[in-house]
């Protein structure tokens, strides 16, 4: 089922889309803001993965604004049945005209809600350069804890960099999702 | 004629709502709740509109604070004066 969540939905990764991630993953800012580093990606190669992907095994979506264009993607994987955490993920890409304001704040809550009211999963964790302030505030934001720091974990631009390690309990997501609930209610976007 | 720190002033005034006092005080990503992905992104193309320059990816990501944007646009050959 596509997941609904105030203006956006997160809605399966479809052929159609390949172009545009592939785009992503080419980005050099996109890949600056990233812990993950990688070759160039040709479309064809895009489309191989595509191909393989098991969506059953891990979630990978499309944040797509309602009537609008994809503004990027949101993911859980390394999913852990047995302890019920997984791993948090999310790229973005898109014009301004296609943005509106608190449009990622939706996708964050609507995928957490998902995964732990759906999925049941219990703790979901992340890791986010130390530089990547924007990033880490958002977190904060949406109510995911940094827990300590990674030193020298990732390499990039002829420099090892730091990583901040952070994650949100279900019951920590109680009361983070009461307020984006509240917030959004009141038109604080 | 805005001289280039008006004119910088002005930009960061604009888009996160900001009073003289606020920039005194060395605004940044962390201390301004308005400060998100879309505000950043009116941040760049308001200074590469204003001052002709083209940042960078990674010149995109230094810009974390006014002081920092100086010091990004400083390395574009343009000089924020005092």
């Amino acid at each position: 089922m596509n997941i609904d969540c105030g203006k956006i939905v997160l809605r399966a990764i479809e052929e159609s889309d390949l172009p545009y991630l592939q785009a992503m993953i080419n980005d050099p800012y996109i890949e600056g803001l990233t812990g993950g580093s990688a070759f160039p990606v040709s479309l064809d190669r895009q489309r191989r993965w595509f191909e393989n992907y098991d969506q059953q095994k891990e979630l990978r979506v499309i944040i797509q604004v309602k009537e609008g264009a994809p503004i990027g993607t949101i993911m859980l994987t390394d999913i852990d049945w047995k302890n019920r955490t997984a791993q948090l993920h999310e790229k973005i890409m898109a014009d301004a005209k296609d943005r509106y304001p608190g449009d990622l704040y939706d996708a964050m809550m609507g995928l957490l809600n998902y995964a732990f009211n759906a999925l049941n999963l219990n703790c979901i964790w992340g890791t986010v350069l130390e530089h990547n302030y924007l990033s880490r505030k958002f977190a904060m934001k949406c109510g995911l804890k940094e827990e300590g720091v990674l030193r020298d974990r990732v390499f990039k631009n002829g420099a090892y960099c730091n990583v901040v390690a952070n994650s949100i309990t279900k019951a920590d997501f109680e009361e983070s999702y009461a307020k984006y609930l509240k917030e959004r209610k009141n038109g604080n976007e | 004629m805005a001289t280039n720190k008006e004119t910088y002033d002005a930009i960061f005034a604009k888009v996160f709502s900001l009073t003289p006092e606020d920039l005194a005080a060395n605004p940044s990503m962390m201390t301004v709740d308005s400060w998100d992905s879309m505000a950043q992104m009116e941040l760049v193309a308001q200074l590469e509109d204003q001052f002709d320059v083209m940042l960078d990816p990674m010149q995109i990501i230094e810009l974390s604070s006014y002081d920092a944007g100086k010091a990004v646009l400083a390395a574009n050959g343009v000089t924020i004066e005092e």
